[in-house]
């Protein structure tokens, strides 16, 4: 397995460097720009203060948590329904339209339609497990496409019960798989969040609800939405960091294909 | 410095949610959008059922028979509009009485609307264009230029150009709160220079013999008893209206960010808008003794008046 070099360390701290440059130079290449485009010192500063408030943690404890009830929903239909579509063709074709027309429905649609089903407050949880399904899905039917096929009828030959398979040699299995399904969706699921927040107009704490709450209260300062973002840029980025090396410890001694 | 973030971080993060200022808890439940109506429930900040919403079209679709709310706060227009396709609320009372105001940008050295000028108004064939079409007709219709939204007309103000066209602006037709933050954002190149014109619910009286716009109602749903509520309301109002510092008793103790989150407007400036001549338009009229008003305002919107039969 690939480790991480001092020399990568370094790369990506010129990547981070050369974000903060683009900043700046945009920033003041706009006249008057807290209004337009607030450049990187104002927008830590204002970052910090945030930072000091219960209610910036609130916000993010908030859509953090609609995001993980979001995702976890999606996690254990598309690991039910890939299972399923590994074990039967046919239920994999006829399954596959429902998940085209998934990831191809607009995703402002989606939160129309579950507002007044399930509240504005609860319309970005639907969202955020609407948008992952799919992709969580392709994961899981990918893994199972992926386990060896030796292996597979050694386990039916063993006389072992489906559900004893599937728990103790088809999950373990697919789980590079899934791993990657849920490293690439649960950060985009956290944007999803944010933006079904904004555009469902509900007022209860969260990211989303304040960036679209400071907008609207004062829209000729842009300082504390750059500084709510990037509140929002960090955790996810810390949440990729998780994912990481979680995958990297699960994917350890799991032979893949 | 790091430790008390960490700790801040931790604590807020597992009891999210959990720390609440405690004011009025009804049983009645409301939802009402963000902005001057909200603000008419500032005794409401950690009611439950109590809602509020940054998309009003999103309210709109509360008014239906499957709709968990009791009150639902919505322009008069869209709400009479609901109730004529069959919505099963009728129109209490009116809240809020316009909050609509023309603002020079500083640009016209002569300082006098004209048809020469350049003027931003937002919602085209929404009550701001319709509104401003009432009163001023179409001699103007040259010189308008439209944008989307409020916020949009707040970043015309502030800059004195069109946001979207780049072009210069001198006049833009905004609501307040925006009015207020943008006069006084001291970062805004109109700053200093930018000032009321016109103030649109004076204008609106002087045209209709004295009448009121009635902007945003309280629709109640068929069978609910919101009586008391809303003359606790009613009393919350006008208690705001004789003294505005209430607001910031109220809302003082909560963060001025979550004031800012449920009620669209932070608690300091719904002090400074409503302390100034009412500029959020708040009162309390019940829609039966009001009904001349009520009709002579949604008839500018094509809409057919209404009788009885359509309020509580």
């Amino acid at each position: 397995m690939k480790t991480t070099s001092f020399k990568d360390l370094l790369l990506t701290l010129l990547g981070i460097v050369l974000i903060f440059l683009i900043w700046i130079i945009t920033s003041s290449s706009i006249s008057n720009n807290s209004m337009i485009f607030p450049n990187p010192f104002v927008t830590i500063k204002e970052t910090f203060k945030l930072l000091e408030k219960s209610f910036t943690y609130r916000c993010v404890g908030q859509s953090l948590l609609r995001t993980f009830l979001g995702f976890l929903g999606s996690f254990i239909a598309a690991l039910v329904l890939g299972i399923v579509s590994g074990l039967s063709e046919s239920f994999k074709k006829v399954i596959s339209p429902l998940f085209s027309v998934l990831k191809s429905i607009p995703t402002a649609t989606i939160v129309f339609l579950f507002l007044v089903l399930v509240g504005a407050k609860n319309a970005p949880i639907i969202m955020v497990e609407v948008i992952c399904l799919p992709i969580i899905y392709e994961s899981v039917v990918r893994g199972f496409e992926n386990i060896d096929i030796d292996v597979l009828n050694a386990s039916k030959v063993d006389g072992s019960s489906l559900l004893r398979r599937i728990f103790r040699i088809y999950i373990p299995l697919m789980s590079p798989y899934i791993f990657a399904g849920v490293a690439s969706s649960f950060s985009l699921s956290f944007k999803i969040e944010i933006m079904a927040e904004v555009i469902s107009g509900t007022t209860v704490d969260g990211l989303g609800s304040i960036i679209s709450a400071c907008q609207k209260s004062d829209p000729t300062n842009m300082v504390p939405i750059f500084a709510y973002s990037l509140i929002g840029i960090i955790v996810i980025a810390v949440l990729s960091l998780v994912i990481y090396f979680l995958e990297k410890a699960v994917n350890k001694n799991i032979p893949v294909k | 410095m790091k430790n008390k973030l960490l700790v801040l971080a931790t604590i807020s993060l597992l009891s999210t949610g959990c720390s609440r200022v405690e004011f009025i808890e009804s049983t009645v439940k409301v939802i009402c959008p963000t902005g001057a109506p909200a603000v008419a429930f500032y005794n409401h900040a950690s009611d439950e059922n109590f809602e509020t919403n940054g998309a009003p079209a999103n309210i709109l679709s509360f008014l239906n028979a499957s709709s968990p709310y009791d009150v639902v706060v919505i322009d008069t227009v869209s709400g009479l509009k609901a109730i004529k396709n069959g919505a099963p609320y009728k129109m209490h009372s009116t809240i809020t009485f316009g909050n609509f105001f023309i603002a020079s940008t500083g640009n016209d050295e002569d300082e006098t609307m004209s048809s020469d000028d350049k003027i931003v108004l937002f919602g085209k064939n929404q009550t701001p264009d319709l509104l401003f079409h009432y009163i001023y007709g179409n001699q103007y219709d040259d010189a308008i230029e439209y944008v989307n939204a409020v916020t949009d007309a707040a970043s015309c103000l502030a800059s004195g150009k069109n946001v979207l066209t780049g072009s210069d602006v001198d006049y833009v037709f905004i609501a307040q709160p925006a009015l207020f933050s943008t006069l006084n954002n001291t970062n805004a190149p109109t700053y200093g220079k930018s000032a009321i014109a016109a103030n649109i619910q004076e204008l609106y009286k002087n045209k209709t013999n004295n009448k009121s716009i009635v902007q945003a109602s309280v629709f109640v749903k068929n069978g609910s008893n919101c009586d008391e509520y809303l003359e606790i309301l009613k009393s919350d109002i006008e208690t705001l209206l004789d003294f505005p510092t209430e607001v910031e008793t109220a809302l003082g103790s909560v963060d001025e960010d979550e004031v800012k989150a449920k009620y669209g407007v932070p608690a300091r400036i719904m002090k400074a808008v409503v302390a100034n001549n009412n500029g959020l338009g708040l009162g309390f009229k019940k829609a039966r003794d009001n009904l001349a008003d009520i009709n002579n305002f949604i008839n500018i919107f094509g809409l057919e008046g209404i009788n009885e039969d359509y309020v509580i």
